[in-house]
């Protein structure tokens, strides 16, 4: 008698300890294995680009720390700044690029750092989680020294930075680069040898050259798959045509791949805040503009490497003291769609190895 | 409880079922131990080594939103370690006795996070974190998608303030709430809520 | 872009508007009648100078209604836009393998649908632009050349309430099913649900003073 097998349609989320916040994925299984995943987003969906039609230009940057991706603030802030000083034709000066490329990388490094912590904990490592949040509660100090704020920082200006960095600040900065390096290598210890790690990540939830690239993804899962593409390389904003560093690369598009790219990224993070803090020129650190800035009429749109991949911002000023439109390229949003490529033939033990490993922020993805 | 909520899109909903007590024992007991004299005081000891064991161990749902909910992970890790309060997060509402409404909450999300406050056993509390939780804080104006405070689809207990409410804010939280479950009343309500024929205390 | 790819494209798509060489040349039209206005009052002042009158007053320069764009920037019929992309894509001078966003600005008198076009092999973007009309707005999808265009144009779709015409799914992403609207168009205007007003104000009614005027302290 030929076995009756039935499809089953699995529910999981929006509240499930793994999602990283409200994300719902809607899987068909045939037994153990994954046909189909269907994720449903939208239950963080904040109206930000509606909500920046209704504000000044400066007032918005506050606006891009909590509707868009809440662990990099800085890049984000970063992002929209460089649209409008695009639009307006505001000269930064010297000093506050290097500054914010500082801070931009040290972002990264604790965005980064919550992402291997909270990936450690899906896989069952929950020794990562608290090495990663102890380091990056390092970063958080040195942020708040400058910015007051540990999330939230609404530090970078149209026009440069809030205020010029304390005295001493630099040495702090450098002492926390001699501490963090070698942690690094800890995790290369602590998991990248890890058999029961490895097993779970190698050469799971694969996704190739082509498809990556057709599906949108970019940043680490891009790289991941063997797209050598950055933008801070390809179309380099701030400074960072001035600054040495490389793009880690990986081409087996797996879990593996991701987490090492990413692993590598931290690194040369710190290799550029060393290079900005040798060469941070001195000076002036915020141009000026107006409280009420009019951009003259036109768009822009402006690409940068936030932790996750190419965010963009496009801009539309119609003359008025607000935006007409923003529209903000997240790069969560087309990561999560290249998901339903990974998981396709996978187990179901494997979904949280690979959901963990593409890195989304869910307020990246639904804004 | 009718609730008046949506279902959850692809999921109908069952209809609401008469919640049942579980504390039939307990009524009696307090039953006997009132008739006797000097009876309620005993019960009040009792009541208050309970509530002692209830404040120490809360297990709070983990539950996060937003931004704010990165700041409870932090509150939950190395630095902070809420694990010494006996805060220990569970992942099933089922288990849970808190949940930490942390972050914004949009239309879209509510009805689940009064599904999921419904699911607790009771008794049960909710802290509202940060501003948006609590008011909608920087998402109030010109919004047409989040939630202007949690505190409308299910009952607050403690707000903390902030954007984010620093980890040591939320601890400062949680003490507050420890400190109103060691004065209440709960087992004596519940005992003669139970005893009036009444649904639970709620 | 290239100037001569540029060309190429404009030379395959004769319906194709090259938008920044056009803002390029307005723009230079608006400075030159700026100038030819200034010159006028120099002339005038410099006679009023000699005649010892009072000089005449200063001018202003307003913006001139040049919208200005930072990125080659087209604008393409909406039932070329298909082919437009897939020969973009196709052709490995242009290369354009992936497609950054797909979405819309409500202008007073249409909608503009913007695709955002990146090579990532010769690292250069392009902006294409579709007017729909408000009364019917409908594009044809382009989920056959970019799988990735498929969120995007669900967002588009759930926000403007643009239909795409061929997409697999067109479903609302970000609001849920029953939402009355599209609330990234200038005319929304909000309304609670009427399920979310019902729940308040069952919860307000819980939690009021009961008779002997004691909040009940579980609400
Ligand atoms: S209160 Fe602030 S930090 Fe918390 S969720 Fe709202 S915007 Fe984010």
């Amino acid at each position: 008698m030929p076995l009756r097998t039935e499809e089953l349609l699995l529910n999981m989320g929006p509240q499930h300890p793994s999602t990283h916040g409200v994300l719902r994925l809607v899987l068909t299984l045939d037994g153990e294995n994954i046909t189909d995943v269907r994720p449903d987003i939208g239950y963080l969906h904040s109206s930000v680009e509606k909500m920046m039609e209704h504000r000044t230009y400066v007032q918005n940057v506050a606006l891009t720390d909590r509707g868009m991706d809440y662990l990099i603030a800085l890049n984000n802030e970063a992002a929209y700044c460089l649209a409008v000083e695009a639009l307006a034709g505001v000269e930064v000066p010297e000093r506050a690029r290097y500054i914010r490329v500082i801070f931009q990388e040290l972002n990264r490094i604790a965005s980064h750092l919550v992402w291997l912590g909270t990936w450690g904990i899906d896989l069952g490592a929950t020794t990562v989680f608290l090495w990663c949040f102890r380091e990056r509660e390092r970063v958080l100090d040195l942020f708040e020294q400058v910015t007051g704020g540990r999330l939230h920082h609404v530090y970078f200006r149209i026009g440069g930075v809030y205020a010029d960095v304390p005295d001493g600040w630099t040495g702090a900065c450098r002492d926390f680069l001699d501490y963090f390096l070698p942690r690094v290598d800890e995790y290369h210890q602590l998991l990248t040898q890890n058999p029961i790690f490895e097993a779970r990540t190698r050469g799971v939830g694969v996704i190739g050259r082509r498809e990556a690239a057709a599906m949108g993804a970019s940043g680490p899962v891009a790289r991941a798959s063997g797209i050598a593409y950055d933008v801070r390389k390809a179309a380099p904003y701030e400074v960072y045509d001035r600054l040495e560093f490389d793009v880690p690369v990986q081409t087996s598009g797996d879990c593996l791949a991701r987490y090492l790219v990413r692993l590598e990224e931290m690194r040369q993070s710190v290799r550029i805040i060393r290079q900005a803090l040798k060469d941070l020129p001195a000076g002036e650190v915020r141009a000026r503009v107006p409280v009420a800035m009019k951009p003259p009429r036109g768009e822009v749109y402006v690409r940068t490497e936030s932790p996750r991949g190419t965010l963009g911002m496009y801009v539309v000023s119609d003359g008025g003291e607000t935006p007409y439109r923003v529209k903000i390229r997240a790069p969560s949003f087309s990561n999560l769609y290249a998901l339903t490529e990974m998981m396709r033939g996978w187990k179901i033990a494997d979904i949280i190895a690979i959901l963990g490993s593409i890195d989304i922020v869910l307020s990246d993805v639904d804004r | 409880m009718a609730t008046g909520l949506p279902p959850a899109a692809g999921e109908a909903r069952s209809e609401p079922q008469p919640r049942r007590t579980q504390i039939g024992p307990l009524a009696e007991v307090v039953e006997v131990l009132d008739s006797l004299p000097g009876g309620g005081l005993i019960l009040t000891t009792v009541e208050s080594a309970l509530n002692w064991g209830r404040a120490s161990s809360l297990w709070p749902l983990t539950f996060g939103l937003a931004c704010c909910a990165i700041e409870m992970m932090a509150a939950f890790a190395s630095r902070f370690d809420l694990d010494r309060l006996g805060v220990i997060p569970r992942a099933t509402p089922r288990q849970a006795d808190l949940m930490i409404v942390a972050g914004r909450c949009s239309i879209k999300m509510a009805p689940i996070v009064r599904r999921l406050w419904e699911q607790m056993p009771e008794p049960r509390y909710v802290i509202s974190m940060g501003s948006c939780a609590t008011c909608g804080g920087p998402f109030f104006y010109d919004n047409y998608s989040i939630l202007k405070g949690v505190d409308q689809v299910v009952p607050v207990d403690v707000y903390v303030p902030g954007c984010p409410p620093r980890p040591e804010a939320l601890i400062e939280g949680i003490l507050k709430l420890q400190e109103r479950i060691k004065k209440e009343p709960f087992l004596r309500r519940q005992a003669y809520a139970a005893r009036d024929g009444q649904a639970g205390a709620r | 872009m290239t100037p001569e790819r540029v060309a190429a494209l404009l030379g395959r798509f004769p319906h194709l508007r090259d938008l920044a060489a056009e803002a390029v040349v307005s723009q230079a039209r608006a400075d030159e009648a700026w100038a030819a206005k200034e010159r006028e009052w120099q002339a005038a002042a410099a006679q009023a100078k000699a005649e010892g009158k009072p000089a005449p007053r200063p001018l202003r320069r307003e913006d001139p209604p040049v919208h200005r764009y930072r990125a080659p920037t087209f604008e393409v019929p909406r039932d070329e836009i298909v082919d437009v992309c897939r020969w973009l894509r196709d052709n490995p001078e242009y290369d354009m393998t992936q497609l950054e966003f797909v979405s819309a600005v409500d202008w007073p008198d249409r909608f503009e649908v913007v695709y955002l076009l990146v090579s990532m092999s010769r690292g250069h973007t392009a902006v294409l632009k579709a007017p729909v009309p408000k009364d019917d707005p409908r594009i044809a999808s382009v989920v056959d050349v970019w799988r990735g265009a498929d969120w995007h144009e669900r967002e588009a779709y759930d926000l403007f309430g643009i239909t795409f015409e061929g997409h697999p799914d067109l479903r609302r992403i970000m609001m849920s099913a029953d939402w009355k609207g599209h609330p990234l168009r200038k005319d929304y205007v909000y309304e609670d649900p009427a399920w979310l007003v019902e729940v308040a104000a069952q919860r307000q009614r819980e939690i009021a003073p009961t008779q002997d005027g004691e909040r009940p302290s579980r609400a």
